[in-house]
């Protein structure tokens, strides 16, 4: 029975592949790959904590911006507890809404249109939505049009993008005026235009079933929902169906000192929001499959030195395995939404079947609500922000002790883990959503997220497996942000220390 | 067209009928209006790519992706460039259609033009690896550039990790770092300030040029966009000493910052996000060099210092260790042995204010010169004939010169 090695993934950011095992027409086993590995997380080691945001932020050109508030986030709680810090201003936190939000927009619009939307478009899979077609279907050029405004906006405060320079511990260092606002305000009407009314998603939907055209003030949803009923007719409910367990950390800020979206976890049916504590103890990685030695795993705090091992038996990713209480967990918008017990227009149970199912189909509905969600609440952020108000809060580097930084990144939960030794970073690790939902096997031989989803698959075309490029997209994987290991200690690598060569082993 | 002709490339793949020499156009010109008035020329050099079906491909190695987005955020001067580019890109891994081997086939062995996004990790080939060779065992991104490059014939190295190794090479170099670089990641000629990297010092692609660096963290995508433009009509652009498109990188940051009178003033901000000149809190623009300042990013909306961020010098090899700690002070050019840049650029951008009493000065100064005008334009030419090499490098250029000791 074929194995078939689709090496690489496209259309995602970084490296990844994929092994599947096929046997009469169904996967029988399937193993994710990550396939780079940096040590950003080393390179943090030694140097002073300001310089951290900026580190991390590079690790991933897609969801900068979040890593950046994940540091800021880590380093904060650090120094709260050593007791020289005394909190960000709100209104700081106003402008992280307003940053954030604009990120998500455009993050989420980059892969519904340029990751994903492909798939199902005209081009690919003969669906007959060419307004997706890659190249010269309109809906996809006015996505990568508007896409550039997001980010033109999000610039304003950021100073460029990708890689902005203006989150800090303590708050943001942008200094925005008037006009600066007003230049915002224009570009988000711009884009409000292209995307439409979030009310008219039900008259849109109608629309897409009846393949007409493209109402003209809703343009941007007609092709948001476009991908959806796409989906739903290509059958994507009913594969790249996960466990079922769910986690999600929250984002934006409320004025109630809370977060717009909660975090939470669903297990068995139900979701409950742990304490931050219970949490922080719940979460392990597991190194049994990855290239890194067995001792490198454990709890993120108090893991010993990660040892990378190239030529581990039985290790096939350069991702370790996170789990939660032991187990997998998916994370993604999908998750957010099941911990805020959302599903607006009833777009999951009435397209997708049912809210909580954890499906290639539902994973794509929730980007659309998030990004409508969200889209909504922007405006009246960006009206809130006082720009002669405090941005950022008073900072030192001086201190010593261990923070963790929970953010609801736009691919899902996210975590920063530091430990501050007199003002130099000693220990660092990121956790980020694709290695909750992309990472390799554990100990007990359990799969990943997307391991289980594919598992049981039916591959009608053993060599061209639409529907397995279609549910790995469908978790919007980044695996810039999936290198892993950090340690305030000397470790060098073993085995693979060759020279550059050049080979000839190129099919020519 | 003389000296046009003494730059076309000698090779025949990418010999191409055309005039444009798209580097050499922008040392004239303000930084974006290469861009904008010859936007119908540019896209003519990306359309015969994918016509003659000259072959273009895009590897990543130890990379984030951020010079793909940046790439995506080309706004000049339409959004149709954008196609063409990647019309005319047969293998991206980010933006292409296919995947699996179907992708892999969209690669050439001998592509016309090699672009590397991302370091190469050296020490531990097995980082990064894209595909599998015949064996099935997975192939290292290493074997793939030192493959591609050795039959390319134009090699671009798009970034600062793949130019000059970057954030994954970070510490490499700095004996005091605490855990440096756990891959021996590599730019693709250079390894920082020194040239080698994966390629050597002495490769050369098929051209005979060596590894052309488009660096930044992330690239502008202007800078690729010109480059790339450039070497598919068939041109040679001359390279400062960190192999760096001479015209795109000559100025310094600090040349046309607007926060430059506050720098002569004396008047620094002690922190990043307040008013005044950067420099004291940790500002690179006095050392890294690009057009950025007046070029701006994302479609021409900012750059790092209009939202008070100071630059952490991203064009320059090594920045992630020479000018770290980010907010601290840097060296002054007189302590790395430059000349202070204390004459601003003529091209600097006048601030509102001083517009019209410029206006004013400048009326009568220019009625007083003309009588001179015959004499400059003969001198212009001499020097333009005698310049050292070709179309270009009659510049005066201020990139002769070395990096301090680190």
């Amino acid at each position: 029975m074929p194995e078939i090695e689709i090496n690489p993934t496209t259309r995602i950011e970084g490296h990844h592949s994929t092994t599947i095992d096929v046997r009469d027409g169904q996967i029988a086993s399937a193993k994710s790959h990550m396939e780079m590995f940096r040590g950003i997380e080393n390179i943090t080691v030694g140097r002073p904590p300001s310089d951290v945001p900026q580190i991390t932020q590079m690790v991933c050109g897609v969801c900068f911006t979040s890593h950046r508030k994940a540091a800021t986030l880590a380093l904060e709680d650090a120094a709260a507890r050593a007791g020289v810090f005394g909190g960000v201003p709100y209104n700081a936190r106003l402008l992280q809404n307003v940053m954030e939000g604009m990120f998500l927009l455009w993050n989420h619009a980059i892969h519904l249109f340029t990751l994903a939307g492909p798939d199902y478009s005209d081009a690919v899979a003969d669906t007959g939505y060419a307004r997706l077609n890659p190249n010269e279907g309109a809906g996809y050029e006015s996505a990568l049009s508007n896409q550039r405004t997001l980010l033109q906006a999000f610039t304003e405060f950021g100073g460029r993008a990708p890689h902005p320079l203006t989150y800090a511990p303590g708050g943001v260092v942008a200094q925005p005026d008037e006009e600066t606002m007003d230049r915002v305000r224009e570009r988000i009407a711009s884009v409000d235009e292209w995307v439409g009314p979030t009310d008219a998603v039900p008259e849109v939907l109608a629309a897409v079933r009846d393949r007409r055209g493209p109402p003209s003030d809703a343009r941007g949803l007609y092709d948001m929902v476009s991908v959806l009923v796409a989906a739903a007719e290509e059958g994507a409910d009913e594969f790249g169906v996960g466990p079922g367990r769910f986690y999600a950390n929250g984002m934006f800020y409320d004025d109630s000192g809370g977060l717009v979206f909660p975090g939470g976890v669903f297990v068995d049916g139900s979701v409950r929001d742990p304490s931050r504590t219970e949490l922080l103890a719940s979460i392990t990685e597991d190194t049994s499959h990855a290239w890194y030695t067995e001792e490198s795993g454990g709890h993120p705090q108090r893991a010993p030195p990660p040892e990378p091992a190239p030529d581990k038996e039985g290790a096939y990713s350069w991702g370790k395995a996170p789990r939660f209480d032991g187990q997998a967990v998916e994370t993604g918008p999908l998750a957010r939404l099941i911990a805020a017990g959302d599903d607006p227009f009833d777009l999951r149970s009435e397209l997708g079947g049912d809210p909580q199912r954890s499906s290639t189909l539902n994973r794509l509905i929730a980007r659309v609500q998030e990004f409508l969600l969200v889209r909504d609440m922007l405006g009246e952020w960006i009206e809130s922000v006082d720009i002669h108000g405090p941005l950022r809060a008073e900072w030192t580097d001086d201190f010593t002790a261990e923070g963790v930084g929970l953010w609801g990144a736009s691919r899902g939960a996210l975590s920063h883990w530091v430990r501050v030794e007199n003002g130099e970073i000693a220990n660092y690790q990121i956790i980020s959503p694709t290695l909750w939902n992309l990472g390799p096997r554990d100990k007990a031989g359990n799969p990943s997220i997307l391991e289980y989803a594919l598992e049981g698959m039916a591959v009608e075309d053993p060599r061209d497996p639409v529907n397995v490029m279609r549910t790995i997209r469908s978790y919007d994987p980044c695996l810039g942000c999936a290198v892993h290991v950090q340690d305030g200690e000397e470790t060098r690598f073993v085995g693979d220390l060759e020279s550059p060569r050049p080979t000839d082993s190129l099919g020519d | 067209m003389a000296t046009a002709q003494q730059g076309r490339r000698p090779t025949e793949r990418l010999h191409q009928d055309s005039k444009y020499d798209f580097l050499s156009l922008a040392v004239d010109r303000e930084p974006g209006d290469v861009i904008s008035e010859f936007s119908t020329e540019i896209n003519a050099a990306l359309d015969r790519a994918v016509e003659d079906d000259l072959d273009v491909a895009w590897l990543q190695g130890q990379s984030c992706t951020g010079c793909t987005i940046s790439l995506l955020q080309g706004e000049h001067p339409e959004q149709f460039q954008l196609e063409r580019f990647r019309e005319s890109i047969a293998f991206h891994p980010t933006l292409m259609t296919d995947a699996g081997d179907r992708a892999l086939e969209a690669i050439e062995t001998a592509p016309d033009v090699l672009i590397v996004e991302g370091s190469i990790p050296v020490d531990v080939p097995r980082a990064a690896t894209l595909g599998v060779d015949r064996d099935g065992a997975r192939r290292p991104i290493l074997d793939w550039v030192v493959e591609l490059a050795e039959r390319a014939e134009v090699v671009i190295a798009v970034g600062s990790c793949a130019a000059y190794g970057g954030l994954p090479a970070a510490g490499k170099r700095d004996p005091e770092a605490v855990r440096a670089s756990p891959t021996g990641a590599s730019g693709v000629q250079f390894e920082g300030i020194d040239r080698g990297g994966v390629l050597g010092p002495e490769f050369t692609a098929g051209s005979d040029l060596p590894v052309i660096n488009v660096p930044g963290c992330p690239t502008h995508p202007d800078h690729i966009l010109l480059t790339l433009a450039t070497v598919l009509n068939g041109y040679i652009p001359t390279l400062d000493e960190f192999n760096r498109p001479l015209p795109l990188f000559a100025p310094l940051v600090h040349d046309d910052c607007t926060r430059r009178p506050d720098y002569e003033a004396k008047n620094f901000a002690s922190e990043p996000g307040e008013s005044g000149c950067l420099y004291e809190a940790g500002c690179a623009g006095v050392h890294a060099n690009c057009d950025d300042s007046k070029r701006l990013r994302n479609g021409g909306t900012t750059i790092c210092r209009d939202v008070g961020a100071p630059c952490i010098g991203c064009v320059e090899p090594a920045f992630w260790d020479r000018f770290t700690p980010f907010y601290e002070t840097r060296e002054t050019r007189e302590e790395i042995g430059e000349p202070e840049p204390i004459e601003e650029s003529s091209r600097a951008i006048p601030r509102p204010e001083s517009r019209l009493a410029g206006l004013l000065i400048a009326i009568p100064v220019c009625v007083l010169l003309l009588p001179l005008l015959p004499v400059v334009g003969a001198l212009w030419l001499v020097g333009r004939w005698f310049g050292p090499d070709g179309p270009i490098a009659w510049r005066e250029d201020p990139r002769n010169r070395t990096v301090g000791d680190r």
